[in-house]
């Protein structure tokens, strides 16, 4: 277990991201105290995000309005938590947006190509869209993985472990076409499909390290605009991606932007360096044990 | 500085070296725990408050959070001048962060080469002292090979011990925050 969890340390060290972000309100942003709040408060804000671009709507009963001839029509969204279901739903409709959206690029290209502020308008919502989609992505697989470590465990059957093949569907009579889908707090356990006083009822969920962190991520960067990144790889490349966004920031802030993020690099760098060195050394006897296991046999 | 001056000076900065360890273990607990760890700088400007975050990621990934700059120009100035000056001490507070996890590693370093000194000292001295022109000479040729071996194994014995530090750390704070 030890060595598992040294051996995901060091894949997951194999590459150094660092992010600067301009945030309009920093004060009390610090992350809700459950992690089942966490993934609510991250999939609101996507689901808030796709609204607003116009490619969605929440689940109210009524069907999606037919739209005006030249638009796509909104996807509903009947998934109002933050767990397998509720992701997979995000993704999809993320994906949707992408495509919506890149066609629309497409189209300027030929069309309005003096359009420019158009244009990064577009770029910035695909990109947008884009992350949304993996970092649910990220999320499924999340709980995906838990879903088999407890049907593994042969939990299947007791209270709060219901729904692995799929969520527990009421029948349509109850729930129709375009209603909401109801909290799945029979799944509780393994998966976070549950509404907001079932969260507060039940235990927060228990997850690995590596699963902390990703939510931790997915939280932090949430809708943000990332204005400077770098991305250092072990076997030495280094990407910076600078974003249009910083560009148009005036001279001075930009410098200074530029100071606080390369600082970042060069602290953050020699720190990642020591602690690879480290855990690398740790999980190398990891490995190594790995690899002799099977000769025992 | 005289010889006495010097200890002291040295067990004061390896006490803060042991600092650093138990700093590295409340590090590991908080990251372990929410996944990342945060420093946080809050400041005032024109009655509004405003702060700098640096989130720590386990996997060593840095977000840095600047507050927005305000809109008139003329404003920009100031506040970049203000904000300049508490960066710097959020600088200061994030390079502690970074620094203790070398200033830990040093710690266990210097472990091993003062278990190494302790070990190899006594037996060195106690031949030394025995050894007359008449008697053989092999107690120091063992103490001298004592002291060889010890410097060959020194390297690896540091990074050993090192690991196993971290190990023991780690599976400390994996046994608190129940993982």
């Amino acid at each position: 277990m030890d060595g598992n969890f040294f051996k995901n340390l060091v894949s997951d060290l194999l590459t150094l991201e660092i992010n600067t972000i301009v945030k309009e309100n920093t004060t009390n942003s610090s992350m809700p105290s459950t992690r089942r709040m966490a993934l609510l408060d991250v999939a609101r804000r996507y689901r808030s995000t796709m609204i607003e671009y116009g490619i969605c709507k929440m689940a109210d009963g009524t069907p999606s309005p037919e739209p005006p001839v030249g638009y796509s029509p909104l996807m509903i969204l009947r998934w109002n938590f933050s767990g397998e279901f509720s992701f997979n739903e995000i993704r999809r409709t993320a994906q949707y947006g992408v495509q919506i959206f890149s066609d629309k690029l497409k189209e300027m290209e030929v069309q309005e190509i003096e359009n420019e502020k158009r244009r990064k308008k577009l770029e910035e919502r695909v990109a947008m869209l884009t992350r949304i989609e993996r970092q649910s992505s990220n999320l499924i697989g999340m709980f995906k993985t838990r879903r088999k470590t407890y049907q593994l465990a042969e939990n299947s059957g007791k209270e709060g472990f219901e729904g692995y093949d799929n969520f527990v569907s009421p029948p349509v009579e109850e729930v129709p076409a375009f209603d909401p889908f109801p909290s799945q707090r029979g799944s509780h356990v393994w998966n976070n499909d549950v509404g907001i006083s079932d969260i507060n009822e039940v235990a927060d969920l228990e997850l690995a390290p590596e699963q902390v962190t990703l939510i931790r991520k997915t939280w932090e960067i949430g809708t943000q605009k990332v204005l400077l990144q770098t991305v250092i790889q072990i076997d030495g490349d280094v990407t910076c991606y600078i974003t249009n966004k910083f560009l148009e920031f005036p001279e001075r802030p930009r410098q200074m932007l530029m100071e606080v993020h390369s600082n970042s690099i060069t602290s953050a760098t020699n720190f990642w360096k020591s602690l690879f060195l480290t855990v690398a050394n740790v999980a190398g006897s990891a490995f190594s044990s790995g690899k002799k296991s099977p000769a025992k046999k | 500085m005289n010889f006495w001056e010097e200890l002291r000076a040295r067990i004061k900065e390896n006490g803060k070296l042991w600092d650093a360890t138990r700093d590295v273990y409340q590090f590991l607990k908080v990251l372990f725990r929410d996944g990342s760890f945060e420093v946080v700088t809050p400041f005032k400007f024109q009655e509004k408050d405003l702060e700098y975050r640096t989130v720590i990621h386990a996997d060593a990934d840095v977000y840095n959070y600047i507050p927005a700059f305000p809109q008139k120009v003329t404003e920009q100035d100031k506040f970049i001048k203000h904000a300049k000056k508490v960066y710097r001490e959020h600088t200061i507070k994030v390079e502690e962060v970074f620094n203790m996890f070398d200033s830990t590693k040093r710690f266990w370093e210097k472990l091993v080469d003062y278990s190494l000194v302790f070990i190899n000292i006594g037996p060195a001295a106690f031949s030394i002292s025995q050894a007359t022109l008449e008697s053989e000479f092999a107690p120091a040729l063992y103490s001298i090979g004592g002291i060889a071996f010890s410097i060959l194994i020194r390297p690896w014995l540091k990074s050993k011990v090192v690991s196993i530090a971290f190990k023991i750390g780690v599976r400390i704070v994996k046994g608190y925050v129940k993982i």
